[in-house]
């Protein structure tokens, strides 16, 4: 028998999480208005200035890892009060970061289609995103309908990635005693911009890790679908670590 | 039907919030839930409420486990001493929240609650007092129509007048609609006249559950003249004794005999503070 509430607990929370989304979404418009209205004066005054927009995939991604870490707690918090398990709250964030990923996927690659679209002949204005400057460099300005298929789901598997990402650092500092929380929020930074650029610079064990680094972006820049294999790769393990943290989490109220 | 607690042991570190807890929580009577601060009361309503996971035992609700169990803890609410709704979320809001997940929070009861005790439904929950934030909590509880309310200290920080009307209002609640409550407080004599079934825990342990009526039975007062006092309850069975100027009063254990009082000396039947003050030190005294 089905014991899952989902509904009424992925109703809320789209509620809530899509104003952000939609926030976030009317000043990247904002700014892409602005953008071509800049390069549209500029053009009109024979200006040979250049104007870019290519930072919708790395701003999402931004947001999304913030409402990530921000929400997860908030969410066990209110859901438990209201009767709902973890593992339906689990189940909740996990097809609420699919759903807003797709919507913000498919919404910014809309955002530069028309951006490209409106400015197709125009000189000095560049409306690109990360999947074109990284893997089409060798096709036109403007997009195939493949293409942008393509960068639709290279963006969805960036933006799940980022998400849960977020709830899973969260979830480590609501499980950790007071002394862990300090280890790892030491811990943390001194490992990647100390030991490892280090670590890095050695032979033996650093040559090997250097390598294997090398191979790996190597084989995610050959092409957008090992991109992806790669991040649902960590999605897939993220999320098995954020489940672990949260299937016995105890309920403490906000500080 | 009803709760059922079984074998449920909790630690935290080193100390034993419950060690092997069993009781049986019917359908629709008021249990109060009694003991002292640290005696495992929260601990044990927060795994009721699957907030908190046991090292061992289970509870069922209904029949079914808890663990996870969206149908069951739907059919639980419970209001603890501190606040679980996000920070900056207004208390209009909250009962909105409260509705979407249990159907039958009945809202307009609770803005009619809210007026009633002057709570401003506009402000933020994290703005509230201690006292508004009990009535918010209190207000979410008599509003929410579930079949199990489960209230941890629900008059903290509360002014008389507030505290007598919140009493009211559950009796006029549980009137129209019985349901099982459990009432965790350390204000016993005020709630000792809603509450008809007794928990009493300490250091983890239950130690009494059985029905007020007939926990209460099971002792007297008597008070008068010190003297006359003293001599009276000589070779029976004293849980405790107050002295106030020349007065003393002493709750007795057993049945009054009213042919064997002495003149000058009243019988009365003991109170249920009375009762877990004098079991409070019988058991300290072990």
């Amino acid at each position: 028998m089905n014991t899952m509430n989902v509904r009424p607990a992925f109703t809320y929370k789209f509620r809530e999480i899509i104003k952000g989304i939609a926030v976030f979404y009317g000043i990247m418009v904002a700014i892409l208005t602005g953008v071509i209205y800049l390069a549209y004066i500029n053009l009109s005054n024979n200006n040979t200035t250049t104007s870019n927009f290519s930072a919708f995939m790395v701003a999402a991604a931004n947001t999304l890892f913030v409402i990530g870490i921000v929400t997860i707690r908030e969410d066990i918090r209110l859901m438990m009060q209201n009767g709902i398990g973890r593992r339906t709250i689990f189940i909740t964030e996990l097809l609420l970061t699919l759903s807003i990923s797709l919507i913000l996927a498919v919404a910014g690659e809309l955002l530069i289609a028309i951006g490209q679209a409106i400015t197709a002949n125009w000189q000095g204005i560049f409306i690109t995103d990360i999947y074109q400057l990284i893997y089409t460099y060798e096709s036109n300005y403007k997009m195939s309908f493949l293409q942008h298929l393509e960068s639709i789901a290279f963006a969805f598997s960036i933006y799940v990635c980022a998400t849960l990402a977020g709830m899973l650092i969260s979830l480590i500092f609501y499980r950790l005693s007071k002394i862990g929380t300090i280890i790892v929020a030491v811990g943390s930074p001194l490992f990647l911009f100390i030991i490892l650029p280090i670590t890095l610079k050695r032979s033996g064990a650093g040559y090997l890790l250097r390598s294997v680094l090398m191979a790996v972006f190597q084989f995610i820049h050959s092409s957008p679908w090992a991109f992806i294999f790669c991040s649902l790769l960590a999605t897939i393990f993220i999320s098995i670590f954020s489940w672990l943290l949260m299937r016995r989490a105890p309920v403490k109220p906000a500080k | 039907m009803g709760i059922e607690v079984r074998n449920l042991t909790k630690s935290f570190g080193n100390t034993l919030a419950l060690d092997n807890v069993n009781i049986n929580i019917n359908e629709k009577q008021i249990y109060g839930l009694l003991g002292n601060n640290g005696a495992g009361k929260t601990t044990l309503l927060n795994i009721i409420t699957n907030r908190l996971y046991p090292d061992s035992g289970k509870v069922l609700i209904d029949g079914e486990q808890v663990l996870d169990n969206d149908r069951v803890l739907g059919r639980v609410f419970m209001v603890g001493e501190k606040n679980l709704y996000p920070e900056g979320m207004r208390v209009k809001k909250a009962f909105e929240i409260t509705k979407l997940f249990y159907p039958n929070f009945d809202i307009q009861y609770a803005n009619e609650l809210a007026r009633r005790f002057e709570l401003d439904t506009r402000k933020k929950i994290t703005a509230l007092s201690t006292g508004y934030a009990s009535i918010f909590r209190i207000i979410l509880a008599l509003s929410v129509n579930t079949p199990y309310l489960l209230l941890d200290e629900p008059v903290l920080g509360l002014d008389a007048q507030h505290r007598d009307m919140f009493y009211k209002l559950l009796i006029e609640k549980y009137s129209e609609n019985p349901c099982t409550i459990i009432f965790s407080t350390h204000l016993i004599q005020e709630a000792a006249n809603l509450i008809n079934h007794v928990l009493i825990i300490k250091n983890g342990c239950i130690i009494r559950d059985m029905p007020c009526e007939e926990l209460l039975e099971g002792g007297y007062t008597v008070s008068g003249p010190a003297a006359l006092v003293d001599n009276y309850i000589s070779g029976l069975k004293v849980l405790s004794v107050n002295s106030l100027g020349g007065l003393k009063t002493a709750c007795i254990h057993g049945k009054a005999e009213q042919s064997d009082l002495p003149p000058g000396l009243e019988i009365s039947s003991m109170g249920l503070q009375d009762y877990f003050i004098s079991l409070m030190n019988e058991e300290e005294s072990k």
